[in-house]
């Protein structure tokens, strides 16, 4: 009970500890391959001294902690609103909605997000023009269809 | 194992109920709505642990956890995981998220794809990538963090300076760019 809540620390502070020592270009493959590393060396170790039963479990709290702790990070990390918030924290006199959308470099961003899903493959890049791969049409599709479901506007 | 399986079948539960409420009150919907039927239903989570043998009538014994308090401990941070980490996630993906709405808007852009300078104009359905931010601002002055004066300027609030300090702080030390 306790290797899986110690296995998930060690695995938060060698995140915190290498993000904050050196600049990482591929975080979330940086992430996912600690993480693994933890679980495997929890399931291992559990396994060796309390079965089978044990280590299901302590794998299963792992990734629960992980899907927690994901959302908070990729909040930090690129959420608009957050950003919004710092830009007016820079300005004690407020900013207008023109100054906050000059200020957020709109082009940028969208080219940023463009970027991070060809990395990830579920975009294509020919010349200036983006296509979607079957992977990203896929997952269009099922948040489409999540969207018609649950009643959900264009979202975004 | 039990802890497992009632989490699982509450989470299904419990997300039909949220379609249902968003259905049947779409005015309403949004992550608050899901956090009240999440918490309606946990007494009925709490319950049904008790209420069911540990076996579950079908799991084989090396499977079967003696200890119901253990079992109630291990399944409400089960459930409570699953929905903050999960359900709510997928919520806000759906209908927040920034990349999948790029996604979603390229794809109905029809096969020749789209350039950034489409994606920009046609975000959101046509509505355009500054509605993205409209929307940000507008959520942000619901929930307190920012307050717009009466020459049109926004300005954060006391809570939404605390929130941007602790932000800051954890930007800094994790070496992440300005985001957003």
């Amino acid at each position: 009970m306790v290797a899986a809540p110690l296995g998930f620390a060690a695995f938060a502070l060698a995140h915190v500890t290498l993000f904050h020592l050196r600049p990482v270009k591929r975080r979330s493959q940086a992430i996912l391959g600690l993480f693994a590393a933890a679980v495997v060396t929890v399931a291992l170790t559990v396994m060796t001294f309390a079965g089978v039963l044990a280590a299901m479990y302590a794998t299963v709290l792992m990734g629960t902690a992980f899907v927690l702790y994901m959302p908070f990070y990729y909040t930090i990390d690129t959420s608009v609103s957050v950003r919004t918030m710092l830009e007016l924290a820079a300005s004690p006199s407020g900013l207008t909605r023109e100054e906050l959308v000059a200020r957020y470099h709109l082009e940028w961003m969208v080219r940023r997000r463009l970027e991070t899903m060809t990395v990830n493959g579920y975009l294509v890049q020919m010349d200036e023009r983006f296509t979607v791969t079957p992977r990203g049409r896929l997952v269009a599709r099922v948040f489409g269809a999540v969207k018609t479901v649950a009643h959900l506007g264009p979202g975004g | 194992m039990k802890a497992l399986l009632l989490a699982a079948a509450w989470t299904i539960a419990c997300a039909a109920a949220a379609i249902v409420a968003f259905r049947l009150a779409p005015e309403r919907r949004g992550a608050r709505l899901m956090l009240v039927v999440f918490l309606a239903s946990v007494p009925g989570f709490v319950v049904s642990v008790f209420a069911t043998p540990p076996d579950l009538g079908i799991l084989p014994a090396g499977l079967v956890e003696s200890s119901t308090r253990l079992e109630l401990v291990f399944g409400l941070w089960l459930y409570t995981a699953i929905f903050f980490g999960g359900v709510l996630q997928l919520y806000n993906i759906a209908d927040r998220g920034f990349s999948l709405r790029i996604l979603i808007d390229i794809v109905e852009n029809g096969r020749g794809g789209a350039s950034a300078a489409d994606v920009r104009r046609g975000y959101g359905a046509g509505r355009g990538i500054e509605w993205m931010l409209d929307k940000r601002l507008q959520g942000m002055l619901e929930n307190g963090f920012i307050v717009q004066q009466p020459d049109g300027r926004y300005l954060l609030t006391g809570r939404g300076q605390r929130t941007a300090r602790t932000y800051r702080g954890l930007k800094t030390f994790l070496r992440l760019g300005q985001g957003g």
